[in-house]
């Protein structure tokens, strides 16, 4: 447990995927629960994933407390059962945050050949 | 066959479900499940499965287990408070930290490992193999771009008894004309041609195509090109285009063979290109050559009932082929609907398959629900052996176990490291068994019969791993389940207070060790008699009798070039000077020609219907009607029959004579019961054909091969009254016909080398090939039986021994109060055999169903014999007794004291 918080720590970059994740979740707002989040990251993004990994990486977020989820009551969806929608919480818009800024400097002084 | 991916999807997500942990574990599952289906409705059921038993080896499914259990873990832990030692313990380390365990406790015993090793391979490898076979015949498409879009179209025609036909030329333009369904679309037909001009003349197989043939199959050409347009085209250079191995095997990979010309029935071909073996249809042709305008068009443009072409067409991608195959039939059923077509043709409809499954034929299905029943049998029979070994193992170490959880592991864990280690043996024997089923496949092979080509293309790819790897994780769902459950719930205290190995154990007398022994002896007995019953089938056939004496006779047919043998007198000659020579040479008692040899070896199977008193005949036989056999006045004399009746066909029953016919005991018997018939005229429902005296009765003699009827009706008529240029000959020899066959092709190669012999052999071996497709069943089923006796007797065996040991302390304690030790072995042997008539009952339930489907999918498999039956039920009651009385004796034996101080 204690290697998992140091290994997970907030000090540690989002990866690619984790980003993508994180935005559609900001994206869809009450609706995002798994696939949601698959189907946004397959049609904005462009990023084919499977089901599992969608959900792998969000544990891992989870994890690392940048988001966080809660039981929804069931919808008129798939045969109406309860699902979970995840949430971004203070540090995860942090993380994302972060990333930007760091993705914008260094776009600073690019110049295509 | 068609509930076959349902049911693999539904325990692929079962086993998901079981994998993936706590609520967010369902919600993927669901989501699988969904789009499982979404797919599958799309039409595409196979590859759903495909798609969704891949989750089971995606990596990505294994981190979300872990993560998921991780989840899980995390939240009980917030919840109560404590460390949790239930569930499996955090992390992808642990899981390997007992996989590991696993490996080495299965290592430390390696007398029981290599027992369940054996027995998981010879169940997988069985498994495994058919499903090879299977991927093989009806799975494995063309090897061309988007070859799963590529389907055939038959006619059907479910009153007439007609399935999988060809089209006729209207059709085919109706048909192929929905752009809506067919992206292209063309036919062929095959046709064996004498190949000569070139070293010796041969027999090769030919397919004729139409226009766009190699375009719609999407078949490069390997060498020079495909056939285009003009090469269709009358009035251009005749082409043909040859197989990659016939190229290989005759030109030696010359690519000058490119512009050469070869001689196809005398008439000269260019080549023009060379075409890959396994992007080429169908399978097994040599050469292709185009078909030319006038050869299709002018006289077929409306004859209907003309279906000889085999079409060909690539789905518009997006179409399922069940989509089209119902659009196709329900286009075929208008056209026939319409007015001024022949009413017998009413029920025609068509329906399109995929291409790669096509030449398996109609009765595949079948064949392989046969099978994959039998092996899913054995499967289920290895399994049950193995997890009965397994149970006793995890007797033997109910105190390490028990041990371990007082220590603080959990229950799930213990069993996890059970189900790990059960694990650990089934990928283990599942490798070794996919080595044995291939080898063995393999081995049974080469008994397979040459003409079904594509079995001889079994081989190791994707699909059988994947295949092999699903069976592997069903025989640990099966195998593994049952000691995992029952190690979790080992009575602790009572163990370690007992002294644990010794403490009577979960398997001593319990229902689970009954229930064993009778589904072991049910599976048992049910597939053995099944074995059983194919086994004798196929002796019976063999030793039928054919109706005359066929060992000595030597068969073969030709067929003379129509280019050279236009005229029918120049034919006649040929046949009476062949006739004459083959007479002539050492060895040779009499040579005779007709249309059709005897036991299906060969030649033109020829029906009629006929009309005979007004009424039609035969009423409501095979669809072509009675056989039709065109033979030679010394026929009679080769073959050593007689007629029954009236005369035998005679040298002055020549061409101008009056029609005469001869018929067969069966036919007679068709047209009339007690009159005589012999001098009555008979005539076919062609108005064409003259009206035939009937001069004689024929004895009914074996006309067809195995797989066909064997009584048919038959009509015999001197070939002199109709000029064929497509003959069969029987020589009878004094000795060994094989030893004849030089000088036969010699002296027929000195009267024309361009006429090429065929399938030479004596007829007994002509017998022996066709009786070659149901001889591999035999060995297929012959292995399974087998396997299945091997593993029921060795199974029963170790369980009823096993508990048979665990009672000798139970026997000491009754010996020292006073029982007789023979009275406790009787009352032992009682109680197995009434375990094994249990067994029994069930299982002859299993063996008469199982029979009766047998009968339906293979002719010449005998209805339920009492031998059979009795023969393997006494050998697995024998199996079951011995078990029991060996152990109980020795038990019985010991002094009672040394039983007793040995705790």
């Amino acid at each position: 447990m204690i290697s998992d918080i140091v290994k997970y720590g907030g000090t540690m970059s989002l990866g690619d995927l984790q980003q993508l994740t994180m935005l559609a979740v900001a994206r869809l707002g009450d609706e995002a629960y798994g696939p949601a989040i698959r189907d946004e990251l397959r049609e904005v993004a462009g990023r084919k994933v499977t089901v599992p990994t969608v959900y792998v990486t969000l544990i891992r977020l989870e994890e690392r407390g940048l988001v966080e989820s809660n039981t929804a009551p069931a919808a008129g969806n798939r045969g109406g059962r309860p699902r979970r929608v995840f949430r971004l919480v203070p540090a995860g818009w942090k993380a994302l945050d972060h990333a930007r800024a760091s993705l914008t400097r260094m776009w600073e002084g690019v110049v295509r050949p | 066959m068609s509930t076959y991916p349902g049911i693999v999807a539904r325990i692929v997500l079962w086993t998901l479900h079981h994998l993936l942990a706590g609520d967010l574990g369902d919600e993927v599952v669901d989501e699988l499940e969904h789009e499982y289906f979404d797919r599958a409705e799309r039409g595409r059921r196979f590859v759903a499965t495909v798609w969704l038993a891949g989750h089971l080896v995606a990596p990505s499914t294994w981190r979300l287990a872990f993560a998921l259990r991780r989840r899980v873990d995390s939240l009980a832990t917030a919840r109560a408070t404590r460390p949790s030692m239930r569930g499996h313990p955090a992390g992808i380390g642990a899981y390997f930290l007992d996989l590991q365990y696993s490996a080495r406790s299965v290592l430390r015993r390696p007398g029981f490992a290599v027992l369940t090793l054996g027995t998981l391979a010879v169940g997988i490898g069985a498994a495994s193999s058919v499903f090879g076979l299977a991927e093989a015949m009806l799975l494995r498409h063309l090897d061309v771009e988007d070859g799963d879009r590529l389907v055939r179209v038959f006619s059907v025609n479910p009153v007439r008894g007609l399935g999988w036909f060809g089209v006729s030329h209207p059709d085919y333009l109706e048909l192929s004309a929905r752009a809506d369904l067919f992206e292209e679309a063309s036919f062929y037909t095959s046709r064996s041609l004498d190949l000569s001009g070139e070293g010796v003349p041969e027999r090769v197989e030919a397919v004729a195509v139409y226009r766009r043939y190699f375009q719609t199959l999407g078949t490069p050409a390997t060498l020079g090109r495909r056939l285009e347009a003009f090469d269709h085209d009358p009035r251009s250079p005749a082409t043909a285009v040859l197989s990659e191995s016939f190229w290989d095997r005759r030109f030696g990979r010359d690519p000058g063979v490119i512009g050469r010309t070869v001689r196809l029935d005398g008439v000269p071909h260019t080549v023009i290109g060379v075409i890959a073996d396994e992007s080429a249809w169908p399978a097994g042709t040599q050469v292709w050559t185009p078909l030319r305008w006038g050869e299709v068009v002018p006289e077929d443009a409306t004859d209907r009932s003309n279906r000889a072409w085999q079409m060909i067409a690539r789905l518009r991608p997006g179409v399922a082929v069940d989509a089209a195959s119902r659009q196709v039939g329900g286009l075929a059923e208008a056209i026939y609907a319409r007015d001024g077509i022949d009413p017998r043709e009413e029920a025609t409809s068509a329906l399109v398959v995929p291409l790669h499954s096509s030449e398996a034929g109609e009765g595949a299905g079948a064949l392989f629900a046969t099978l994959g029943a039998a092996v899913f049998l054995i499967l289920l029979l290895a399994c049950m052996n193995a997890s009965g070994l397994l149970l006793i193992r995890s007797d033997v170490r109910a105190r390490e176990l028990s041990l371990r959880a007082a220590l603080g592991a959990g229950r799930t864990r213990l069993a996890w490291t059970l189900f790990g280690e059960c694990a650990v043996l089934a990928f283990l024997g599942g490798g070794l068994g996919l080595a044995l089923g291939h080898y063995g496949l393999q081995s049974a092979l080469r008994l397979a019969p040459p003409e079904i080509t594509v079995l001889a293309d079994v081989r190791l790819n994707a699909y059988v791993l994947l295949g092999a790897l699903g069976v592997t994780l069903l025989a640990t769902l099966l195998a593994g389940v049952l000691p995992a459950v029952r190690a979790s719930r080992v009575p602790l205290a009572r163990i370690l207070k007992e002294g644990g190995a010794r403490g009577g154990g979960t398997l001593g007398s319990s229902r689970l060790r009954r229930s064993m022994v009778v589904g072991e002896l049910a599976l048992a007995l049910t597939l053995l008699v099944s074995a059983g019953l194919a086994v004798r089938g196929v002796q019976r056939q063999l030793a039928s009798e054919p109706g005359f004496d066929a060992a000595g006779l030597l068969s073969f047919t030709v067929r003379l070039p129509e280019a050279r043998y236009g005229d029918e007198a120049l034919v006649e000659a040929y046949f009476q000077e062949a006739t004459d020579r083959l007479v002539a040479l050492p060895g040779v008692r009499s040579a005779t020609i007709m249309s059709r040899l005897p036991l299906g070896a060969g030649g033109l199977s020829l029906g009629r219907s006929f009309v005979f008193d007004g009424a039609l005949l035969p009423p409501d036989g095979p669809d072509f009607g009675a056989a039709w056999v065109e033979v030679d006045p010394d026929y009679f004399e080769t073959l050593g029959i007689r007629p029954v009746e009236g005369r035998a066909l005679a040298e002055p029953d020549r061409a101008d004579a009056p029609p005469v016919a001869m018929v067969n005991e069966r036919m007679a018997g068709l047209m009339s019961q007690d009159e005589p018939i012999v001098g009555r005229v008979i005539r076919t429902i062609d108005a064409e054909d003259p009206p035939r005296t009937v001069v004689g009765v024929l004895p009914d003699l074996q006309l067809n091969g195995v797989s066909r009827p064997q009584r048919i009706p038959a009509v015999f008529v001197p070939r002199a009254q109709s000029v064929r240029r497509s003959m069969a000959f029987l020589v009878r020899t004094g000795g060994d016909p094989a030893g004849t066959i030089p000088t036969v092709r010699s002296a027929l190669t000195d009267l024309d080398p361009d006429v090429a012999i065929e399938q030479i052999r004596p007829l007994r071996e002509a017998h022996a090939a066709d009786l070659g497709g149901i001889q591999f069943l035999t060995v297929l089923f012959g292995a399974f039986g087998t396997f299945a006796l091997v593993l029921a007797v060795s199974g029963i065996y170790g369980v009823v021994a096993y508990s048979m040991s665990q009672r000798s302390k139970e026997f000491a304690v009754r010996i020292a109060v006073g029982a007789q030790p023979s009275s406790l072995q009787v009352a032992a042997i009682r109680e197995s055999a009434v375990l094994a008539g249990i067994g029994l009952a069930i299982g002859s339930v299993g063996a008469f169903g199982a029979g009766r489907v047998l009968e339906n999918g293979m002719s010449g498999v005998a209805t339920l014999e009492t031998s059979t039956f009795v023969g393997i039920g006494s050998l697995l009651v024998a199996a079951v007794l011995l078990a029991t009385w060996i152990p109980a004796a020795r038990a019985a034996g010991v002094h009672p004291m040394a039983v007793l101080r040995a705790d």
